[in-house]
């Protein structure tokens, strides 16, 4: 299942984050070799990790196996302040427009045969669910160009920001990825299972008086 | 194998694509000569992206099957009546009466829920009865 964790219940999840900042330590330094984000004490925390951000753990059995970041495009964000190359035009702003960040998973439960695993699927349905009842229809996402094609099968309705460009060693593009019911509907299909893979349901919070 | 060159394809690099289900593409551009930059690389890598994603939309894509039958006799009578024939022409074209083709569009009329005669050629396009 995937849980949201934010300022109001992080006091519910303090080992499952310590956990989080392990799993991205192991994921983005030592495997994937961003070694400026290295830190000595094993976990992977950057600027970003504030009040403002929403994380999404997979949990099983209470053990982290997935993990990723959402961060309002109104705040400083990775592509506004690290990667602002990739987006050549205008950049994608407003409360409808979140970015998708430090996406990681667990070796054992990772793509096989390249096709997206059940947990990569479960974080996936995860940010639609939570963005489809929160007012949230789109996603900045910075990746692999191999990703693309994944996410267009997948009925996101993405445009590029700019052309893919060298990141360290990565070729990386930047793009937003609008979803709707059917981008749902499609993950569902794919997993076999039409239930919510949320574990508490999304508090919207209540409108203030204008 | 170097085949390409008899052709004019000399020159030319794949755009390697992976689909959902882990199938392996390659999209090839040649030429006699490429000169090609690595920004129009990157472009050229987002184009066979899309036209791969697009293509297996296309593959996955089944129209829905038109549920209602029609008689060949209907089916051609309703054609004629799309093109604009008035009964008396239907008539002598089919080797039938007025009263014949009358008929056959009543039948097409209730099988395709149609009000009138335009109608029902609008529910047979629709439903790629006629076209």
């Amino acid at each position: 299942m995937i849980h949201i964790v934010t300022p109001e219940n992080q006091h519910l999840f303090r080992d499952e984050i310590e956990q989080a900042y392990r799993l991205r330590h192991r994921v983005f330094v030592e495997e994937m070799g961003w070694h400026e984000l290295a830190r000595p004490d094993g976990r992977e925390i950057d600027q970003f990790d504030d009040e403002h951000a929403v994380h999404m753990l997979y949990l099983q059995d209470g053990v982290v196996q997935g993990y990723q970041r959402m961060l309002p495009s109104t705040r400083p964000h990775l592509l506004s302040d690290v990667l602002p190359q990739l987006c050549e035009g205008e950049r994608p702003v407003g409360s409808h427009i979140w970015e998708w960040t430090r996406y990681c998973v667990e070796k054992p439960h990772r793509e096989r045969g390249r096709v997206l695993s059940p947990v990569g699927n479960a974080l996936l349905s995860g940010i639609v669910e939570w963005g489809l009842s929160s007012g949230i229809s789109t996603i900045i996402i910075q990746m692999n160009p191999l990703w693309l094609l994944r996410l267009v099968q997948l009925h996101f309705r993405t445009t590029p920001l700019g052309l893919p460009q060298k990141v360290g060693s990565d070729d990386v593009l930047a793009v937003t990825a609008a979803f709707d019911r059917r981008t749902l509907s499609r993950l569902q299909e794919m997993r076999g299972e039409y239930s919510s893979v949320l574990a508490e349901p999304i508090r919207v919070p209540e409108r203030l008086a204008s | 194998m170097d085949e390409a060159g008899d052709f004019r394809l000399k020159q030319g690099f794949t755009v390697p694509l992976i689909t959902l289900d882990g199938e392996v593409a390659g999209f090839s551009i040649a030429g006699e000569h490429l000169e090609v930059s690595p920004e129009e690389r990157g472009m050229l890598s987002l184009l066979a992206t899309y036209a791969l994603g697009r293509g297996i939309a296309l593959i996955d894509y089944n129209p829905p099957e038109a549920v209602t039958e029609l008689s060949s006799r209907e089916r051609e009578t309703l054609q004629w009546v799309a093109e604009g024939k008035s009964e008396w022409e239907i008539g002598q074209l089919m080797g039938i009466s007025e009263h014949g083709v009358d008929k056959h569009m009543r039948n097409v009329r209730r099988k395709l829920n149609a009000v009138t005669s335009t109608h029902a050629v609008a529910q047979g396009i629709r439903g790629g009865l006629i076209h």
